[in-house]
């Protein structure tokens, strides 16, 4: 079986993307606060609620990066 | 005491003090300071015990001499039951150290002891009582206190002239939980009560096996009018006593229906009751009993504009519960845009759904006990003390009425305004 190669460039972007998905959700957690009025010291007592969305928001930036390869591979053929 | 029994014993008391905290002990278990202060590896002496004859060795008379073998303030020094394999019972579960009697007059004859705890049938109860506050012993009965309700005035007179002590077995005035639960209604987080339901749903015919048909109303005297009054003072009367004690008012009026409509097996007694008791006041208690359904166990809810509490459960509902944190609002509501059907035409009104509030709990652990180990401890405290508090028999005198009446009034067809002559101060 062919070896995969990860490459360290590879960990970095993975990486890149799992901090942005954490930042969506928290950022999202701060509009939810504000638009429902609820209270501030939610940003730490959601925090778990805060990680397991971010990791949603993880596979679906994948999904998307999917889709997103599949068609630009399809274009350069 | 053997040592695992003490170790059970230290943890019990241990547990209650840890669920309740100490203050609360101070205040609504009294004689709880007395126990955790006790060692329980210390032999007391003999004067230190209160001596207890047992009359009536059943299923529950039994049950209760378990539990004050666990006691060591307490020395079972007579056991008394007329049923042969009750009789012999007994004696084993005292490896044959109590003096087992028949009849009950005859243990009553015996000087040494202080007390005597009543575990017989239902009709059984008011003569058996009196005799024994008339012979200077203090009586621990089983509720509900009698069969009728003069009966009931009558063992009330007569525990209040000779001065003896009188408990009745309502183990939920004993349960750290329904105590703690009584001290938040009366804090108001219900705020006023405006509507209790309570239940007790079982799928058996509640029959005991009897050696030989001659037995059949020894043994099943629960079935038949003439010892029992069925589900309402072998059931009902337990969540009766703590509808009015959460109240904090007797009901003065009752109606109710009832009938056998599964068990026509010759009882005499109903298999289904359902009753509204009215409180002067004007909050009422639906009740309900049935035995061919147990989908719902048993529950005591008690409703005000504020919350409602399931006593049995041990839980609160706030009718208006803490929102739930922003994130969850709006993953929720992402969750609803997403799935939910849209309506073609939407409905004129809003269901009036139950709530989904998950409530929170009275005690954040519930002990093991049902408060039985601890009405038994705290009877043996109050003979000792030679005082018990008036209230505990105003509570078990009206529950017990309460659910005579109610008979009564399934009985009858009719509606029953509880008399002048059956109220105590």
């Amino acid at each position: 079986m062919k070896d995969t190669i990860i490459t360290a460039k590879h960990k970095k972007r993975e990486l890149l993307f799992l901090l942005i998905s954490f930042l969506i959700a928290f950022v999202l957690n701060i509009y939810s606060i504000i638009y429902y009025n609820s209270q501030w010291k939610e940003l730490f007592t959601t925090l778990h609620i805060t990680v397991l969305f971010s990791i949603v928001i993880y596979f679906l930036l994948i999904i998307i990066r999917l889709i997103i390869r599949g068609v630009t591979s399809l274009f350069k053929k | 005491m053997e040592k695992s029994e003490r170790q059970s014993r230290r943890e019990f008391i241990r547990s209650v003090s840890l669920i309740t905290g100490t203050s609360f002990i101070a205040s609504s278990l009294p004689w709880m300071n007395a126990l955790a202060n006790e060692n329980p590896d210390q032999t007391l002496s003999p004067s230190d015990k209160v001596r207890i004859g047992i009359i009536g060795v059943g299923s529950r008379g039994s049950l209760l001499l378990l539990h004050m073998k666990n006691i060591p303030s307490i020395e079972i020094a007579a056991v008394c039951d007329n049923y042969p394999p009750h009789f012999d019972r007994a004696k084993e579960m005292t490896n044959n150290k109590a003096k087992a009697f028949v009849d009950y007059r005859k243990l009553l004859e015996i000087n040494d002891i202080d007390a005597v705890v009543i575990a017989t049938p239902l009709n059984e109860h008011a003569h058996i009582t009196i005799d024994a506050l008339q012979a200077g012993k203090h009586v621990f009965c089983e509720k509900s206190m009698a069969r009728l309700p003069e009966n009931c005035l009558a063992m009330v007179n007569t525990h209040r002239k000779t001065g003896k002590i009188l408990q009745i077995g309502h183990q939920r005035m004993f349960n750290p939980k329904y105590i703690k639960a009584m001290e938040f209604i009366r804090a108001g987080q219900l705020g006023n009560i405006t509507q209790m339901r309570a239940y007790w749903h079982r799928n058996n015919d509640w029959r005991r096996t009897v050696p030989s048909p001659e037995l059949e109303k020894k043994i099943n005297w629960r079935l038949y009018k003439e010892f029992s009054c069925g589900l309402m003072t072998e059931l009902a009367s337990h969540q009766i006593q703590v509808a009015n004690w959460a109240l904090g008012e007797f009901p003065n009026k009752i109606m109710g229906a009832g009938s056998i409509n599964y068990w026509k097996d010759g009882r005499e007694v109903h298999d289904n009751v359902n009753l509204v008791y009215t409180y002067p006041g004007g909050t009422q208690l639906i009740y309900d009993s049935c035995t061919s359904n147990k989908h719902y166990g048993l529950e005591e809810q008690i409703m005000g504009p504020k919350g409602t509490m399931e006593l049995e459960a041990g839980k609160m509902f706030s009718e208006t519960p803490p929102p739930a944190p922003g994130i969850m609002h709006l993953i929720n509501n992402i969750e609803h845009k997403v799935f939910d059907t849209i309506p073609l035409g939407g409905a004129s009104w809003v269901p009036d759904s139950p709530s989904k509030n998950k409530g929170e709990y009275i005690l954040d652990e519930d002990l093991e006990d049902d408060g039985t180990q601890l009405e038994l401890e705290a009877f043996a405290y109050s003979v000792k003390e030679n005082k018990i508090d008036p209230e505990h028999i105003r509570q078990a005198y009206y529950a017990s009425i309460a659910a005579l009446l109610g008979f009564n009034a399934i009985e009858k067809e009719k509606v029953i305004i509880v008399p002048e002559n059956l109220k105590i101060v």
